[in-house]
């Protein structure tokens, strides 16, 4: 669904991005913000368009990066960590790591890193207990792909994996505070007493420490 | 060695004196600089590139030349022309030569006027900053208060980034390519060499040749040492592996009959060459010793622009390039200057070129450095 973007106008395939939609919702105006992994910089534009945000963005490709370039966004080409580099202390308002915390070598490491440049982290993630994948992975042996981030064209594997309740152990063991949680599927919201972890597809926390 | 000259080439005179970095002043100088394409009328096209060590005014062809196929090939003219990423068609590219140049600019192959002679080692140290601020004078000649980009490669790029720190109020957005912030240690090491290469050799005659035989050997010994280090392993192993060339001339040898020649060693000597053929062993001297001087971190002058001027530069845009294969002015260099920025706010995009041509490939690499180039210079105009 995500695979031809149009680079020059906000095309209507973007509403269909829940995440975006949530994102853009959380932020708000005038929001200094970075972008980690932020791809051919659809998010950044938007926010930059509709929420006037002084954006960054950092991303491997070097294909996304001329991309960015082109859209006149701000972007470093290379790992997020190396990208990391150089920020002065809570110059961010928000860091965002949409859908790339599988890609993430350290991600511990890497998150509290981001927590000393950005005042809030926006992380979202697929859930891997979420339970058609359940399913999956006891009758086919596989995980599915995410389709807001199929990079198998790439070459690259998603190799880091969570389910919400890891993902949570994870930040308690870092001493993060959950600002906001959302769980979703592909278009509705999932409320918060309905067990998520077995039925939210993808999930999206606002962390600060 | 006479001053080389391009017959595209503008002179700009400045006959008030001028004072150097070092306090020592030149009673006058001469700028060579070329420019092409058209001025508007808001005069907001303009688009100043510096050249590197070895490099001249001539950046490139005109358009009636391009057509024809005609003229002096320019140094960067894949990058600037009709159509290309530096449009020539769009911008009114300037490219100046540098003081201390033997490419039409007052350097020490030029007469000193209090003497009538060459200036030879009389020419005072100069740095960076000082061919800048000749250039400037140039640019204020020129009647041209905004520019919309500084760029250069190496050396280049520590112009363009001395200018844009210098002077942020007359410039949108800075390209510096291939370059650093500080000349590293090996960078020094490797002028020096070829430094001593010259002084060694006896033509060299403390700098006093200008009427006798140029000292070829030791400056045709620091081109090779140059070309080295503009290349890389990847590059060499695929341009000349192991090949053997056959010299059936053995004056082409200099005597020295050790068997065969490789591809490599024979590209070096022709390099070296026909090096001497185009540039003056003094100014090689005094241009290099330039390069080492230069240190952003230690500039006080800057570092104080930089916090004083903080609300001009956030609004300040810069494209670094920089290539995988470098190992003159590594990626690493290119990424302390991204730190840089960012610490002051400017703007910044940083992208590594994957590039197997080595520090030279700011000079071949069209496509993809040329596709960013374009992209970035789209955002500024707007």
């Amino acid at each position: 669904m995500q695979k031809k973007h149009s680079n020059k106008k906000i095309s209507s395939e973007y509403y269909n991005r829940k995440d975006y939609e949530l994102i853009i919702n959380i932020i708000n105006d005038n929001a200094k913000i970075i972008d980690l992994g932020c791809g051919t910089g659809d998010l950044l534009y938007l926010l930059k368009t509709r929420k006037n945000v002084e954006c960054e963005g950092i991303d491997l490709s070097i294909k996304n990066i001329e991309t960015c370039i082109k859209k006149g966004l701000n972007v470093f080409h290379g790992d997020i960590d190396e990208g990391l580099e150089g920020y002065n202390d809570q110059c961010f308002d928000f860091a965002i790591i949409n859908f790339t915390v599988p890609f993430l070598k350290k991600p511990e490491f890497i998150l509290n890193r981001i927590s000393q440049i950005s005042k809030n982290i926006i992380v979202t993630f697929e859930n891997v207990g979420y339970f058609i994948k359940r399913i999956k992975i006891l009758f086919k042996g596989t995980i599915v792909k995410n389709p807001f981030q199929d990079n198998s064209e790439k070459g690259l594997l998603n190799e880091r994996f969570f389910t919400i309740k890891q993902f949570m152990q994870l930040l308690i063991k870092n001493k993060f505070n959950i600002i906001q949680e959302i769980y979703f599927c592909k278009k509705l919201k999932i409320p918060k007493w309905l067990n998520p972890n077995l039925f939210a597809r993808y999930a999206l926390f606002v962390i600060k420490k | 060695m006479a001053i080389i000259e391009f017959p595209s080439s503008q002179y700009f005179y400045y006959n008030s004196s001028f004072k150097l970095e070092s306090g020592e002043t030149l009673p006058k100088f001469t700028l060579a600089y070329e420019t092409f394409g058209k001025l508007n009328s808001d005069k907001t096209n303009a688009i100043l590139i510096f050249h590197a060590l070895s490099g001249s005014a001539h950046v490139t062809r005109n358009e009636e030349e391009f057509k024809l196929d005609k003229g002096i090939k320019g140094w960067w003219e894949n990058l600037v022309g009709p159509n290309k990423s530096f449009d020539t068609k769009k911008y009114f590219i300037i490219c100046t030569n540098v003081i201390g140049s033997c490419y039409g600019s007052t350097g020490p192959s030029s007469i000193n006027p209090k003497t009538s002679k060459f200036y030879a080692l009389d020419f005072p140290i100069i740095t960076i900053h000082d061919m800048v601020k000749a250039q400037k004078l140039l640019i204020e000649y020129l009647e041209i208060d905004q520019l919309l980009t500084v760029t250069g490669g190496s050396m280049g790029g520590m112009l363009a980034l001395d200018w844009f720190l210098n002077y942020p109020e007359t410039v949108k957005s800075i390209i510096p390519i291939a370059t650093t912030l500080q000349s590293s240690p090996q960078n020094i090491a490797f002028n020096e060499v070829g430094r001593q290469a010259i002084i060694r050799d006896p033509n060299w005659n403390n700098g006093n040749y200008y009427s006798s035989e140029p000292p070829q050997f030791g400056l045709s010994i620091a081109r090779m040492i140059g070309h080295i280090t503009y290349l890389s392993d990847g590059l060499m192993r695929i341009k000349f592996g192991r090949k053997i060339q056959e010299v059936s001339n053995e004056a082409n040898d200099n005597n020295f009959k050790f068997g065969q020649k490789f591809c490599v060693e024979s590209y070096l000597n022709y390099k070296g060459l026909s090096f001497t053929k185009r540039f003056d062993a003094n100014s090689y001297l005094y241009i290099t010793k330039a390069i080492d001087y230069f240190d952003i971190y230690s500039d006080k002058k800057i570092l104080d622009n930089l916090t004083n001027k903080q609300s001009i530069f956030k609004d300040k845009k810069s494209l670094i390039l920089c290539f995988k294969s470098d190992w003159l002015y590594p990626i690493s260099e290119s990424k302390q200057i991204a730190k840089f920025f960012k610490k002051y706010n400017i703007r910044t995009t940083f992208c590594k070129i994957d590039s197997n041509y080595g520090h030279d490939a700011f000079l071949i690499e069209d496509y993809t450095q040329g596709k960013l180039i374009k992209c970035f210079l789209k955002n500024i105009e707007t």
